[in-house]
């Protein structure tokens, strides 16, 4: 490919760029599935938990609860997509497919994939977030599109964090089954407790507390305040270097254990 | 004479399948539980406290109390679906069980009862624990009979709900699509048939809507019993019989299209 | 005195299918016919995609034939008795093995798909294990086995009914010469045993090693049938010289094929071929065998 031996692109870069169009090319055959699982799962919650509550709940924080839930479902369903390719989709490429490994004999380092791939993840995400923003805008829900806009940088950097984290739990993972225990002790819990479906504020102190570690969070309350115009410069930045701090431990943590998983 | 030998040789052959199953229980029993219903009480912990604030009473009972048979009753629906989709394709084709199996007396229909009957005990313990937690923890099961009796329902409930999604099985090749099952059967199930809010009160195309997926009919059965509300005659055969034809029809299609598949 | 039934009888055999996804209709098994005499050990042999796969499983009743008969015992292979399917054993070509259990649990479980009673296999099942010198991995999950011991277990499993026809689907692929070997004596042990067996198998000295009877097949037809040694007759001489190109002018004209680099000359008496070769021909003399039948018979093309 002449863009990869192009002297723009600093040589360290050159492998990830490699693996980021490697995952372009499977995504050729995957994006319809993509994007109905990760389209159609946060709308249905969208439609099936706002049309019932809507008439339960007139208000949430002076909004709609259709439009309160709107931003949520946005972040969910980042987090669907990137914790599920970060564990379960890194696990079948290290372990079953092989395909690391095979990357791993060349020049190409483990930290060139994982660069790699979140690149590819940051920019799944702000197609996938795009598309739900316009579903839910014609389900009924009125968020500011400016906010929307300039969301986008939290959008890719939760993106990117959640995948970091999936990451760690295939460092961890010793059969694909484990993944089940992500699925039951860190995705369903982020989606209960970070807010996303209802205000935080109705949970007890120590809860909120607790909540405040989870990178879903700061992503909720960040995108929210941007969509809804309720946060200022300030909060943003605040949420984004928490964010930033995650992804940071989890990177290094997740580069650690899958280097000691190939190498050993 | 030649149907009660056949029936004979029907349960003969279900036995070592079924303790099969019990070999393999014996070792993972306590992270199954855990997996089966860690979900299952963060929905019920998430929603029932989280809109439990903000929504005081629904249908002349607490939110909690009114939440719980919802929440029972859908246990179900994620083992069963799970475990008919992802784990008979896994025993099947993945490890090539069924091929060996098929190599003795064995026939695929006692091979598929014995799957049916397997998750479906399986669901017992989550359920039970959720019973008692629900009851006597939180005290949001007015009725201990009503309870009991809902036990047997729920069992039903959860042979149909494994025979619809071996019928999805039986046209799924490719693992990755068993997604789907969850994100547009399962999913969508589990927030449309009244487990978070009540039905009488939603628009009529939802109600119609409602009224055509199986939990529906399982949680109106099962929230009387549990809450002591009133339940007609009528109301007990209709609900029983949706599930029981479900339950014998799925079966019946799922044998014949598995036979079909496997022996081409 | 009228012939003794025979274990297995094909006549006509076909099958057809069609390709999922659409394509044309494949013809796997284009009516073959054979027999398998009962106490005997008969090899199936073709290259892949030659038929050998599906002939199996029209036996194990794992796939529907599309013509002609296939009797098992004297009766219909796809509507056998549970009396008669408790007979038969199948060791597949892959290890199927149940990943959830241990080693004796796999036994346990299998033999009680056969309506065995746990009383009788408590006993069975650590003989089983001694037989296949498993019995130190007792406990341990298949998925802490090598491939060998995959293997033994696979094949123990398949002795757990004690059955009187047994089907080995390439029964020693990807295993050690060890592995090997200690596999070939137990298959021998059976057929003493009065076992009928039928067997496939891509390695030829193992065929020639083990089987009264070889049915060669290729492209859904039986091409040729009979004792090792009669193949080995009918299709090539005794000896095989693998004579380096360039080839001496003056040779005899014997049967021989060219396959690249050298030219291989089939003949009946080595000593007089070796005595026409110059000083200073390179060659390698050894006796024919069955891989040479095979490749005569099936052509040196590769099949996929």
């Amino acid at each position: 490919m002449p863009v990869l031996s192009h002297s723009a692109v600093p040589l360290m870069l050159r492998p990830a760029l490699v693996v980021f169009f490697r995952q372009l090319l499977c995504w050729r055959t995957m994006w319809r599935q993509y994007l109905i699982l990760r389209l159609v799962e946060p709308a249905i919650f969208f439609y099936g938990l706002g049309a019932g509550f809507a008439m339960l709940i007139p208000q949430i924080g002076g909004f709609d609860y259709k439009t309160f839930l709107l931003p949520g479902s946005i972040a969910m369903s980042l987090m669907f997509g990137s914790l599920i390719d970060g564990s379960y989709g890194a696990y079948v490429r290290i372990f079953m497919q092989r395909t690391w490994p095979s990357f791993l004999a060349t020049p190409t380092r483990i930290a060139h994939i994982m660069a790699g791939e979140m690149a590819f993840i940051g920019m799944r995400s702000v197609l996938s977030a795009t598309m739900l923003l316009l579903a839910g805008m014609m389900l009924g829900a009125k968020v500011s599109v400016l906010g929307f806009i300039l969301a986008l940088p939290v959008i890719v950097l939760l993106a990117i964090t959640l995948m970091a984290v999936g990451y760690v739990a295939t460092g961890l993972a010793r059969s694909i089954d484990d993944f089940d225990f992500v699925w039951a002790f860190v995705l369903t819990p982020m989606m209960v407790f970070s807010g996303a479906l209802v205000d935080l504020r109705v949970y007890p102190e120590p809860i909120q507390w607790l909540a405040q570690f989870l990178p879903l969070t700061h992503g909720v309350a960040a995108i929210r305040g941007l969509l809804l115009g309720t946060i200022g410069p300030l909060g943003v930045f605040g949420h984004m270097a928490a964010l930033l701090a995650i992804l940071a431990v989890c990177a290094t943590l997740a580069h650690h254990l899958l280097k000691q998983r190939l190498t050993d | 004479m030649t149907s009660v030998i056949y029936l004979r040789d029907f349960f003969a052959n279900i036995r070592p399948i079924l303790l099969r199953f019990g070999y393999e229980y014996r070792t993972v029993w306590k992270a199954q539980i855990v997996r089966d219903l860690i979900d299952r009480l963060l929905y019920l912990f998430a929603f029932g406290f989280g809109m439990g604030a903000l929504v005081t009473s629904m249908d002349g009972m607490p939110y909690l109390t009114f939440l719980v048979p919802g929440i029972a009753a859908s246990t179900g629906v994620f083992v069963m679906t799970m475990a008919m989709t992802y784990g008979v394709w896994e025993r099947s084709t993945s490890y090539k069980l069924y091929p060996a199996w098929l190599a003795t007396p064995v026939r695929l229909p006692q091979i598929l009862m014995a799957e049916l009957l397997y998750a479906t005990l399986r669901t017992l313990p989550s359920i039970l624990i959720l019973f008692l937690l629900a009851g006597f923890v939180l005290g949001a099961i007015p009725s201990f009979w009503g309870a009991v009796l809902a036990l047997p329902v729920l069992m039903l409930a959860n042979l149909a709900f494994g025979a619809i999604a071996m019928c999805f099985t039986v046209h799924i090749y490719r693992p990755l699509h068993f997604a789907y099952v969850n994100t547009l059967w399962a999913t969508p199930m589990f927030l449309f048939s009244g487990v978070f809010f009540d039905l009488s009160q939603a628009p009529a195309p939802l109600y119609w809507f409602s009224q055509a997926l199986p939990l529906t009919h399982v949680i109106s059965l099962v929230r009387p019993l549990l809450t002591g509300q009133e339940l007609t005659a009528l109301q007990v055969v209709t609900d029983l019989g949706v599930l029981l034809t479900l339950f014998i029809g799925g079966y019946a299609y799922a044998c014949w299209r598995f036979q079909k598949r496997l022996l081409d | 005195m009228t012939t003794p039934q025979p274990a297995i009888q094909a006549k006509g055999l076909t099958k057809t299918y069609k390709p999922r996804g659409g394509g044309p209709v494949v013809e796997a098994v284009k009516g073959i016919d054979f027999v398998v005499k009962k106490g005997t050990c008969t090899g199936l042999l073709g290259p892949n995609g030659a038929g050998k796969s599906t002939t199996m499983k029209m036996l194990m009743g794992l796939t529907q034939r599309s013509g002609g008969t296939l009797d098992i015992f004297g009766h219909d292979a796809a509507g056998l008795s549970r009396e008669e399917r408790t007979r038969i054993a199948l060791v597949p070509q892959d290890d199927n093995l149940d990943p959830d259990l241990t080693v004796s649990e796999n036994l346990m479980v299998y033999g009680m798909l056969f309506g065995i009673s746990r009383a009788v296999l408590k006993d069975r099942v650590p003989q089983i294990l001694q037989y296949m010198q498993l019995t130190e991995k007792a406990d341990a999950r298949v998925n802490q086995l090598s491939g060998g011991m995959k293997r033994r277990l696979t094949i123990g499993r398949a002795l757990v009914n004690d059955p009187d026809l047994l089907f080995l689907d390439e029964p020693t692929t990807g295993l050690d010469p060890q592995a090997r070997v200690m596999i070939w004596q137990r298959i021998l042990e059976l057929k003493k045993q009065g076992k009928t067996l039928l067997l496939t198998t891509h390695y030829m000295d193992e065929a020639q090693r083990l089987c009264d009877h070889i049915i060669m097949i290729d492209h859904g037809k039986v091409l040729d049938e009979g004792s090792p040694a009669q193949l080995i007759d009918k299709h090539v001489k005794k000896h095989v010289f693998d004579v380096t190109k360039p080839i001496p002018l003056d040779l005899p004209p014997v049967d021989s094929e060219d396959v690249g680099d050298s030219v291989l000359f089939y003949v009946e008496d080595g000593a007089t071929f070796r005595k026409k070769l110059p000083e200073d021909a390179t060659y390698l003399h050894r006796p024919a065998n069955m891989e040479d039948v095979f490749l005569r018979l099936t052509g040196r093309k590769l099949r996929d």
